[in-house]
């Protein structure tokens, strides 16, 4: 049984494929229009693997922080062939996935996530044997609350994500801070957290997967602004 | 032409999740989920909004019509979706996801343009429409005239200048406070209104079959800031003859395009079709003109699935069509 992972939560499309040990693996960056490009490059992956879409037996999907037109081709696609193939999609946070990937780290784990509009995801995470444990809530910081929130901390820590889309002087310029890769999320770091997700059985139903926004949707029309009173006669 | 076969629809270019199935020309399932009670509060449809309820809903909706048409996913023959004009943000959402259903089940995919399936939708009720024919299409995004000279060859006539006629029901329903989608309120409130009551303007336009709706939208609202309780308006008089001017407005051009052209068969589409009082004059003129008329039943004239399996079912998909005037005419936002 194959494992489909994928990530379109960034400026990349990613999809891999995974038996016992990963079978293959596609990366193309993303550009504006390119609806077509996830499903185009998970059917190339399976001509090119040679696996079969029934062999597919679940579906690891990052479901964000990113950006949103990005994560609803993501969610789009997972639901389509999860619910035709009748197969399971196993929602990842691509914050977890970050800081997952520098697990072997001895320092806390500081993820970020570029959410546009000069705004990023942000956690923080401790390494455990053989993982990480999240030591906040995933939270939406400025360039300003972020570059407070690196000097109230000395800390030695290790800086993984979107780090290189901060200025430089948005950076912790300490020796205490280390920048570190995985720079973005792909579909490979979404399998390493997805896939044991899976094996411990722990994942929802098709139906209460959602997608992590982590913003209210902008509202620009209000009822009370353009509602005037007019003085009809009944 | 695909009569025989069993075609999946998706449609979500705006605030409607829609999904249909077809079968052997017949409609088995035409479902609607609905998003009017979480714009309604907004007062318009909020893009962002529209795209993560449409995400939220579409696979269960999937599985619904399944079950409700009591098949397979391997009866699926055929997927079909709306690939535009629209809300990028929603377009997505229903694209991706039927793409991916054809794709996981090997079966063909058809991309069908939103302006195509209003008008074959007239099919699924009245088969023997037959071009050449005169489309009147009117919602909330597009207002236009469009010449089908054959299937697949179609012709942009005229369209708005400046807003939709929807929007026009929308803006002064929202200005008045009738409610979320303006065009069923007003219609609504208008019901024994006297639509001569108010005298509004009928905007023309440099264009042949051109319209506008700015100017009267403008006119209706300088007439509302001055409007007094003692001048006696009431809301349904209001209604009615912001409605007639409207109406007033579509008969115009169309009607002088249909007397100019001579097609001999009129048809329609989109929200504002299934306006009681544009059918009703609609029907007057084809009767008077001696033309035929077939226009589809109000909720196949609201943005819907069905349509685009009829569309698909002739084969009219975006891959080989030049419909760029129709298209570009028509983007949303
Ligand atoms: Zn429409």
């Amino acid at each position: 049984m194959y494992k489909l992972s994928i990530s379109t939560s960034g400026s990349y499309i990613s999809a891999c494929l995974h038996e016992e040990k990963l079978t293959g693996s596609l990366i193309f960056k993303s550009n504006q229009g390119s609806t077509n490009l996830l499903l185009n490059e998970i059917n190339e992956l399976l001509v090119k693997t040679n696996v079969e879409k029934k062999d597919l037996g679940a579906i690891y999907l990052d479901t964000g922080p990113g950006y949103y037109t990005g994560l609803r081709i993501g969610y789009s696609v997972a639901q389509g062939v999860g619910g035709s193939l009748g197969i399971p999609i196993v929602p990842v946070n691509g914050l977890d996935s970050l800081a997952f990937a520098a697990h072997t780290s001895h320092r806390k784990i500081c993820a970020i996530i570029d959410i546009k509009r000069s705004e990023f995801a942000f956690c923080t995470y401790k390494p455990v044997p053989g993982g990480v444990v999240r030591e906040s809530e995933p939270e939406i910081l400025n360039i300003e609350s972020l570059k407070e929130k690196f000097a109230d901390d000395n800390e030695k820590k290790l800086l993984v994500g979107n780090w290189d889309l901060l200025d430089e002087n948005a950076l912790p310029n300490d020796s205490n801070t280390k920048l570190a890769d995985p720079k973005i999320v792909s579909a490979e770091t979404i399998h390493s957290v997805g896939e044991r997700i899976f094996q411990n059985n722990k994942f929802p139903n098709f139906n209460e997967i959602a997608i992590n926004y982590m913003r209210e949707p902008d509202v620009s029309l209000s009822q009370t602004s353009l509602e005037k009173k007019v003085e009809f006669n009944d | 032409m695909f009569k025989d076969k069993v075609i999946l629809a998706f449609e979500t270019s705006c605030d409607e999740t829609a999904i249909a199935i077809m079968k052997d020309s017949e409609l088995l399932v035409n479902k609607i989920s609905s998003q009017v009670d979480i714009h309604e509060k907004f007062g318009g449809v909020v893009p962002e909004v529209a795209s993560r309820a449409h995400s939220e809903m579409i696979r269960n909706l999937f599985h619904l019509s399944l079950n409700e048409a009591q098949l397979e996913l391997s009866d699926i023959d055929i997927v079909a979706s709306t690939d535009g004009p629209g809300l990028v943000g929603s377009l997505v959402v229903g694209y991706n996801f039927a793409k991916s259903v054809a794709w996981s089940l090997d079966k063909p995919f058809l991309p069908v343009d939103h302006m195509v399936g209003h008008l074959s939708a007239p099919l699924i009720e009245h088969p023997q429409l037959d071009p050449p024919f005169l489309s009147l299409l009117v919602s909330g995004g597009h207002t236009q005239i469009v010449l089908v000279e054959e299937w697949g060859k179609y012709e942009l006539l005229g369209t708005t200048v400046d807003d939709a006629a929807g929007e026009a029901f929308d803006k002064l329903s929202r200005y008045c406070g009738f409610g979320f989608p303006g065009g069923p309120a007003i219609q609504k409130i208008s019901d024994g209104g006297d639509e001569s009551k108010i005298s509004l303007p009928r905007p023309k336009t440099s264009g042949k079959y051109d319209y506008s709706f700015s100017g009267l939208k403008t006119a209706a609202i300088y007439y509302l800031q001055d409007l007094k309780q003692e001048d006696g308006v009431s809301r349904k008089d209001f209604a009615a003859s912001y409605q007639e001017a409207i109406v007033d407005s579509l008969m115009g051009a169309f009607s002088k395009a249909v007397k100019e052209t001579n097609i001999p068969t009129i048809s329609g589409g989109g929200g504002v079709m299934a306006n009681k009082r544009l059918r009703e004059k609609l029907a007057i003129f084809a009767k008077k003109n001696d033309k035929n008329i077939y226009i589809p039943s109000p909720a196949l004239s609201t943005d819907n699935a069905a349509m685009i399996c009829s569309a698909a079912q002739m084969n009219l998909t975006t891959k080989d069509l030049n419909i760029n005037d129709v298209r570009l005419s028509s983007i949303i936002n």
